[in-house]
């Protein structure tokens, strides 16, 4: 009947019954709070029992946390970072929002609009409301504050010093020239995708944008981008594959391609975010090759803005206990945590007063010091709006467009900004 | 939710079982209830279920599609303007096209493997149902696990089908980043996890055509081939019809392999309707607009359903 | 003769064409889950894996969520296998057996909700789950799998009841059976092929599905296989062989389970519509 035999069928049943036990066997890891432990349920994308960096200093964190506030249990829930905000999004509507959450901030607007997070401004104190690198009214919105920025990040310049020299290319004429030609390692390469992921796209952009001088909204929240100075961003980025500088394949390419592509080193340049530095550095062996630089200015001596942006910390609008969620947030953004956590990760502090350390002078910290400088000099964040990823998603349209079918960008910019306002 | 298996017949339901002579002159003796109340009694769990999950939904994708909402609060009563701005939205007329690509081209390339396959199996008898069970494999592969392995397979610079072009010549290239081919690689992986079921229907109702129609015609001096054409493609020529609808419904609802495997790109070269009901919801959070979309999906649907239960309804008159 | 010498020539060359086609894929995946990372990315690529490694089903069991993922799956997929099964059971009796009007109006409807969109119906259904405060549970799970399947699970008993000689139950109500009694002892005890059929035919369901998994549960505790899977893409940095390990570790069980009861898959599917 079967093409097993009966012997094969009694096999075959016993190795089931070993592995479901040893699937429950393997279930069973995680160590319950005691009874009377109030706890605090975080939602973060790194595991704090990982072996990491980044790991080991959330674990830093939430022990030291636990340690002055006895009776306090922090239960930590991992998600993949692209996954936190819709979860965050659905558990808020089925009204089990967790009591502090990572949120990035451009995912910030849209949460406000829902309603999805408590506002922060009476909860933390007033003393800590100072000293943040951008100011304290980043993430606001209708005279409330929604989240504390936790780390920094923009896109940046990536290269080899193997492949350039130790210069990086002052001006982004310099960087095609460079790139192209006949003794090119594979070009520019940045994430072009229009999938979920268009924000790889999207980041690279609004620096251009800004650098060209022109703005991504207006004062009503419309897209401003479609502007003559908007036009020559779209023209700018989106000729870079027509003109041979980025490889086709760039067109599907997200965060992790790009990532994989500098770890393989497989391109001249690469324009990404500066978090990911540590992790390509470290991971392919590249630590004295692999250098970040301010993304290239359009001319000599005029820098591009940075656009800055990060991890946030909210208090989903569900939490039990507010005010012990905001002391955990408080923890976790202080700038002794903050200034460890630069040091062992590379991940960029959000408060202004880190950065005059001694730290930021050493060999170690030049890299950091280097992005700080830019932060502080052309740094930039923008007020995202609800509609941002579909925004990024236009964008990222507009400019395959013009890749693929050879659009105009006046066009592109044109279509790209009358979809984004039909949104609104 | 896409039906794995999406409801088959071969045969049309009959109004009362097949039965021999002697039950019918034996009726069951009559007890309590009869024979109505039992069966609605007997049916009613099936029913509810059925409320639950169809009936009860549907009405609230058409209350949603006729209000304004923000996130999952329903605000005021719109009336068609959801679907006046969806008709003018230049996604929705690309979706349509898109799923029109994806089901034809699906539905060519799954009954070119069906036919054939299930022609050559007819009379295999036991020696290969080993086969069998190889070729029909794909079809216990999850869709996330078919969108996984297809990507890897092609591969542009690991995978082997790239290895192989570049073996004869051809430079491989990223073929799911470009407009034009992701459609068609995308067919390719659907087919591939979708045939075995396109398979088993024409098989079945290749098994049932009576022996006696290809005896007739082997006397009337027909080849192999001949008698294929003339005897059995018009015998299952419901089961036929019938299979293309399954797998039209099947292919149409379908959203799980495109997201994991295309995403609906690149530029959107993907997104079929189904996906675009998908992503109005849980990506761009718009309720109105996804119930919207989805209430074409669904008239679009009876549609299917009605030529479903025509072809049901003439098979069973034809008693074929 | 010689004509059907040559198509017998074609009909096993197209086989074994179709073969290849069918296991190109799996093996590829199966090839590159056991091996070494470096002989993953090289270009051209190395066929075989030498020598062979199960780092990567290893750190896959170990360092994801993916046993717990599986034993979600399990739990839910075996409720939804019975309530599917008990509630189909019973209206395909009454579909099998009994006479009434509007019978076959009943059964068309059943029949019809399984070509609803489960696009379109899966929206309304998320919202509803999040306003009765099923959202994130796996009674809600099991609640649409199994009515989603249901109609499915019916036809097939219906076709395998139908099969069955009305003189079984009435000898067992000769002697004294009720109706349903009847039911319970005769009809059920024959009726062993067809449910194994139609559970087959749920649990796969469940077992591959990421849709409907994906949109009405939230908690990393409860996530079923396929949204694990998807996440584990997702999040991880771009590594084929874990990737074909837990895609290859989630598709053995149900592998193993359709090439045991491969006859009973294609039974259920065709419901009886062949003659033995």
């Amino acid at each position: 009947m079967s093409i097993i035999n009966r012997t094969s069928r009694r096999v075959a049943f016993g190795v089931g019954v070993l592995t479901i036990s040893a699937l429950i066997a393997g279930c069973a890891n995680s160590s319950p709070a005691a009874q009377g432990d109030q706890v605090i349920e975080l939602w973060e994308l790194i595991n704090p029992d990982g072996d990491d960096p980044r790991g080991n200093d959330l674990r830093a964190n939430i022990d030291a946390f636990e340690k002055a506030n006895p009776g306090v249990k922090v239960e930590v829930t991992v998600l993949p970072w692209a996954n936190i905000d819709g979860q965050l999004m659905q558990a808020a509507n089925a009204g089990n929002s967790p009591d502090v959450v990572r949120v990035l901030a451009w995912d910030v607007p849209k949460h406000i609009a829902a309603g999805n997070l408590l506002p922060l401004e009476d909860l933390i104190p007033a003393a800590e409301q100072e000293d943040w690198l951008l100011g304290w009214d980043t993430l606001s919105a209708d005279g409330h504050k929604w989240a504390i920025p936790f780390e920094y990040r923009s896109p940046v310049l990536y290269y080899r010093t193997d492949y350039t020299g130790a210069e990086p290319p002052a001006t982004w004429d310099e960087m095609v020239t460079q790139a192209s030609g006949a003794d090119s390692n594979g070009g520019v390469v940045l994430g072009m995708s229009s999938g979920a992921q268009a924000a790889a796209l999207a980041e690279v952009f609004v620096s251009y944008l800004w650098a060209e001088g022109a703005e991504v909204f207006d004062d009503d929240g419309k897209a401003a981008f479609d502007s003559p100075e908007g036009i020559r961003a779209f023209e700018r980025i989106g000729s870079l594959m027509p003109e041979g500088v980025t490889p086709e394949e760039a067109v599907s390419y997200t965060y992790e391609e790009v990532f994989q592509s500098i770890s393989a080193g497989t391109a001249d340049f690469w324009l990404l975010g500066s978090h990911r530095f540590e992790a390509a550095a470290a991971g392919a062996g590249l630590e004295d090759t692999l250098r970040i630089a301010p993304l290239p200015g359009l001319t000599a001596g005029q820098a591009t803005p940075a656009h800055v942006f990060g991890w946030s910390l909210a208090i989903g609008k569900d939490a039990d206990d507010p005010d012990l969620a905001a002391k955990l947030i408080s923890h976790m953004t202080s700038a002794d945590s903050q200034l460890a956590r630069v040091q062992n990760t590379g991940e960029l502090p959000t408060r202004a007063s880190v950065y005059e350390d001694p730290w930021f002078t050493t060999e170690d910290g030049a890299t950091a010091a280097m992005l700080a400088d830019w932060f502080q000099r052309d740094g930039r964040s923008l007020d995202y709006g609800e509609h941002y990823i579909a925004l990024s998603q236009l964008w990222a349209e507009a400019l395959q467009r013009m890749a693929l079918e050879g659009l105009d960008a006046a066009t592109a910019a044109k279509q790209a900004a009358d979809a984004y306002n039909a949104l609104l | 939710m896409e039906p794995t298996m999406p409801t088959l017949l071969t045969e049309a339901p009959p109004e009362e079982a097949p039965v021999s002579a002697p039950a019918r002159v034996n009726q069951p003796p009559r007890r309590s209830w009869s024979d109505r109340t039992f069966g609605f009694v007997l049916l009613s769990p099936a029913i509810a279920l059925i409320l639950l999950v169809a009936v009860v939904p549907i009405g609230l994708a058409i209350y949603f599609s006729l209000h304004a909402t923000s996130y999952l609060e329903v605000r005021d009563f719109v009336g068609f303007e959801n679907f006046q701005k969806m008709f003018a939205d230049e996604r929705f007329a690309n979706s349509l096209g898109a799923s029109l690509k994806y089901v034809l081209g699906s539905l060519v390339l799954a009954f070119g493997i069906a036919l054939p396959l299930a022609a050559s199996l007819v009379n295999g008898g036991k020696a290969i149902s080993t086969i069998r069970a190889i070729i029909f494999l794909p079809w216990v592969i999850s869709q996330v696990v078919t969108a996984l392995l297809w990507v890897w397979i092609l591969n542009p610079s690991f995978g082997p089908v790239a290895e192989i072009l570049r073996s004869v010549g051809i430079a491989p290239i990223d073929a799911l980043s470009s407009p034009s081919s992701a459609m068609v690689l995308l067919i390719v992986a659907n087919v591939w996890a979708s045939y075995p079921l396109a398979t088993v229907l024409l098989l079945a109702a290749m098994q049932s055509v009576p022996d006696e129609l290809y005896d007739a015609a082997a006397v009337d001096g027909c080849g192999p081939w001949k008698s294929f054409i003339h005897v059995t493609l018009p015998s299952i020529r419901s089961a036929l019809g019938m299979t293309a609808i399954n797998l039209t419904v099947y292919y149409f609802n379908m959203v799980t392999l495109i997201y994991t495997m295309t995403g609906g790109g690149p530029l959107r070269s993907t997104e079929v309707l189904s996906l675009r009901i998908y992503l109005e919801a849980f990506q761009n959070n718009q309720l109105a607009s996804a119930s919207a979309y989805g209430v074409i999906a669904l008239l679009l649907n009876i549609a299917f359903a009605a030529a479903y239960i025509r072809v049901l309804r003439s098979s069973a008159e034809k008693g074929a | 003769m010689r004509g059907a010498r040559t198509l017998n020539v074609v009909r096993r060359v197209f086989i074994g064409l179709v073969i290849v086609f069918a296991l190109a894929p799996l093996v590829w995946g199966v090839l590159t889950s056991l091996k070494p990372t470096q002989q993953i990315l090289t270009q051209p690529p190395q066929w075989l894996p030498w020598p062979i490694t199960f780092e990567h089903y290893i750190a896959v069991f170990q360092s994801s969520n993916l046993p717990q993922y599986m034993l979600n799956s399990l739990i839910v997929a075996a409720g939804a296998t019975i309530l599917a099964l008990v509630v189909a059971m019973y209206g395909a009796y009454a579909g099998a057996r009994l006479r009434f009007r509007g019978k076959s109006t009943v059964l068309m409807v059943v029949l019809m909700t399984s070509m609803v969109p489960g696009i379109a119906v899966l929206i309304p259904l998320y919202a509803l789950s999040v306003r009765t405060g099923l959202y994130d549970s796996h009674l809600a799970l099991v609640l649409v799998f199994a009515a989603w399947q249901m109609p499915m699970a019916l036809w097939i008993l219906r076709g395998f009841i139908e099969g069955l000689p009305h003189e079984l139950e009435q000898a067992a109500m000769v002697d004294g059976c009720s109706r349903i009694g009847a039911f319970h002892r005769v009809i059920l005890p024959n009726l062993r092929a067809g449910l194994g059929a139609a559970a087959l035919i749920v649990f796969l369901f469940v077992w591959n599905d990421w849709l409907i998994a994906s949109a009405l549960v939230n908690s990393q505790d409860k996530t079923l296989l396929q949204v694990g899977l998807f996440q584990y893409i997702a999040d991880t940095g771009v590594q084929w062989g874990r990737f074909m390990a837990y895609a290859i570790a989630s598709s053995i069980p149900v592998i193993v389970l359709f090439l045991f009861l491969e006859r009973s898959f294609v039974r259920g599917l065709t419901s009886g519509a062949t003659k033995g």
